[in-house]
Parts: structure tokens; sequence; C-alpha cells
């Protein structure tokens, strides 16, 4: 049997079928999950924010106009609800992160060689984590789920040279907070 | 092509995603720019460094999702019932937000009762523009908040702020307001912002104020 479309499982699920909402879910769920996770960097944050983006789709599917695609739809609400959490995220740990910023200041010697994978994912976290929320956005979608600069730019509704420019400023920022931490 | 524009195709020079007529002009580039050189090496490293391997999450988590999304489903419909109406807090309280944030911000700036403004009627007012704006929102069905959820992405406020060197000024800067009340994403984000602010300061009196407010509106049915 051939595999549905998004629309196809979107005008069954319009049409009462709850099981055509499941298989969005199942389909889309991994990729949410993960847009969430580099964003806020914590797995029970991202947990949230999956089930609350699949709520929305949930009680919103009856609006959705299929002249745009179901995945550039359901990305620009996860993205939204990732920033919001994010925004208030960062409202709510603001001291924290002051006191973990310290922290690593203290911790940030040692040449690159001895750093094992754990301690580069931690570092490379932490550097995500510092990038403003833009720029954040654009650098989880393009280096991670490896989103090509026109698709992003439907999603986002940004030009494709800003996108760009987003982008390169973010591995930079990622590239000179890994070069403080490895005290270079 | 503007040789910054050169610059932030690197990383995608890095990552082979160019297009092949692209990568053979940036080869080329790279043959007779040092600064591109010297920048496209720095990149290197840090791709090195950047790692793709995360923790996954723990077992079984993605066959427990689809249950725990349904049960909150669910228990969004209970807390509906009994409680505040689900509207009330996805449009009607952010809605009135926006209100009460115009209303606290032109009462500052609106001029003494009396006095006209320049190139304004008196029977206008200064408010009158934004009293327009509120107009459409109140009159947007559920369809159209919808739209214009989906069409917001950025906050509009970091630009905003990022424009006045940091501060963000909004409350004294009734154009910069204006313009952003009128695009569909700054207004997104005043509900947005405002909304939070609301539903911890604001006591049931007066919601149930606002509430009375707006049922006289289009908005609710």
């Amino acid at each position: 049997m051939a595999l549905k479309s998004d629309l196809d499982l979107v005008e069954d699920f319009t049409g009462g079928e709850v099981e055509a909402f499941n298989e969005l879910v199942r389909r889309y769920q991994e990729r949410v999950y993960w847009i969430a996770r580099r964003i806020l960097g914590d797995h029970g944050e991202a947990d949230d924010v999956t089930q609350d983006v699949f709520v929305r789709v949930y009680e919103s599917l009856k609006n959705f106009r299929s002249d745009s695609r179901f995945y550039t739809w359901l990305y620009r609400i996860a993205t939204n609800v990732s920033l919001n959490a994010l925004k208030k995220k960062k409202t709510k740990l603001f001291a924290s992160l002051e006191d973990s910023a310290m922290s690593m200041e203290s911790e940030s010697d040692g040449p690159l060689a001895e750093l094992d994978r754990k301690e580069y994912r931690t570092m490379v976290e932490k550097a995500i984590e510092r990038l403003p929320a833009r720029q954040k956005l654009v650098f989880v979608l393009r280096y991670y789920e490896e989103m090509p600069y026109d698709e992003m730019a439907k999603i986002l509704g940004r030009s494709e040279g800003g996108l760009k420019a987003n982008y390169f400023h973010a591995v930079k920022k990622i590239q000179s907070f890994v070069q403080k931490e490895m005290g270079q | 092509m503007k040789h910054k524009h050169i610059t932030y195709s690197l990383p995608e020079f890095i990552e082979g995603k160019l297009a092949a007529g692209e990568k053979a002009a940036m080869a080329e580039h790279l043959r007779t720019c040092d600064d591109c050189k010297a920048e496209l090496k720095s990149l290197e490293r840090i791709y090195g460094v950047l790692s793709r391997a995360e923790t996954p999450p723990p077992d079984p988590y993605w066959i427990t999702l689809l249950p725990r999304i349904h049960r909150r489903i669910a228990e969004g419909r209970h807390q509906s019932a009994r409680g505040w109406p689900g509207w009330v807090f996805r449009y009607a309280v952010p809605l009135a937000s926006v209100g009460l944030l115009l209303f606290l911000l032109f009462r500052n700036i609106s001029p003494e009762p009396g006095t006209v403004m320049q190139g304004q009627s008196s029977s206008n007012g200064s408010a009158s523009s934004v009293l327009d704006v509120r107009e459409v929102l109140l009159g947007a069905d559920s369809v159209e908040v919808q739209q214009i959820e989906d069409r917001s992405v950025f906050l509009p406020f970091e630009d905003l702020a990022e424009s006045n060197n940091g501060e963000n000024r909004l409350a004294g800067d009734k154009d910069v307001l204006k313009t952003i009340l009128t695009n569909s994403n700054g207004l997104y984000t005043a509900i947005e912002m405002d909304m939070e602010a609301t539903q911890e300061n604001l006591d049931d009196q007066e919601v149930t104020d606002i509430l009375s407010q707006l049922s006289r509106s289009k908005f609710i049915n």
C-alpha cells in the first residue's frame, strides 16, 4: 500500500480520522524534537515543547491551508514554540547562566587533544546555547537539519542572503567561544 | 558578487553544498584572496570540533510520546470545560493585553484634554491610528489569528532593541510602536509579550472586566 502524503493525512484528519494525526506525529516527531532540543539544549524542555507543538497542530490543523506544505507549516510552529520557550527560559535562568559562565571560565584549561568526545559535545552545546535566538535557530536548521536556504527562507520569512549571514556569524561565534574555552 | 557575500558562502563550501559553478568560482577566488583563505582555514578547524554526535532521548521515549500528546490534548479540553474557556488565554486575553498596553502607553503620551495635535482633528485624537489597529485585531477570526501566528517567527522586539543600541525604548517611540502594531509579526510579538504580563499581573476582576469589553466585539461570538 502506497504511503499517504502529508496532505492526504491532513484531509483524513479534518474528515474525522484521528489515526491520520497519529501518523503525522510519528512521521515528524523526531524532527520537531531535535529542533526543540538543539534550540533549548535540554531533553525535558524539548519534550515539553514537542508535545506542545503537536497539541497546537491538533487544534489548528483544520485551519491548515493546502497551498503551503504541511512540513513548512509544522516547522513554523516548531520554531515559534521553541523560540518562545527559549525566551522564557532565558528570563528565568539568567542568574544561573551567569553562574555557569563563571564556572566554565575556571574549567577552560587543557589542550584540544585532551578533550574527549563528550567534552567536545558539551563545549559545542554551550557555544550554541549562547548564540542569539535568531542565529541559533538558523544554525540548528542549517547545520543539523541540513535545510536548504531557500526552504529556510520560506519558513522563517527572511532573505537567503540574510540567512547565510546569520549562519556565518553563528559559526564564527561558536568558533570564538570554543577557542576561548580551549585557551587559544 | 560582494566580497562579504563570498565569505558568507565559505561554510557551504566546506560542507560541500555549493553548486558546481559556485564551487569553481569559490576555488578560483580562494587562489587569489588571502583573507578568505585564512578564513577558510579557521572555519575548517571549527567544523572539525563541531560534533554531530548527541545524546539520544532516553528509551522508550518515542513510543510514549504520542500517548502523552493525546493526554495533553484531553487535559486541555478538560481544563477548558472547567475553568476559563480555551479561547480566553489563546485569543481574548492576548488581545485584551494589547488594548491595555495601548491604553497605558497612549495615556502617557496623549495631549492634555482639549489639545489638538498637529495634523489631526480633535475628534480623531492622538491614538486614532492605534484604535484602527485594535479594530482590526478585534475583528480577526480564529483563522486570521492563526495566519498571524504562522507568519511570525522572529521577534521584532529584538530588532527594535538592536536599533536602539540595546535599549528597548518602545514605550517612548510612538512611530515605532505603530510600525510594529501594523506589522503582523510585530502584532503577534506584542500579544505574546503582554500576554505573559497579563496572566501574571491581572487579578480575576480585571480579567472579567476585559472579557466583558471584548464580549461586545465581533471577536467573541
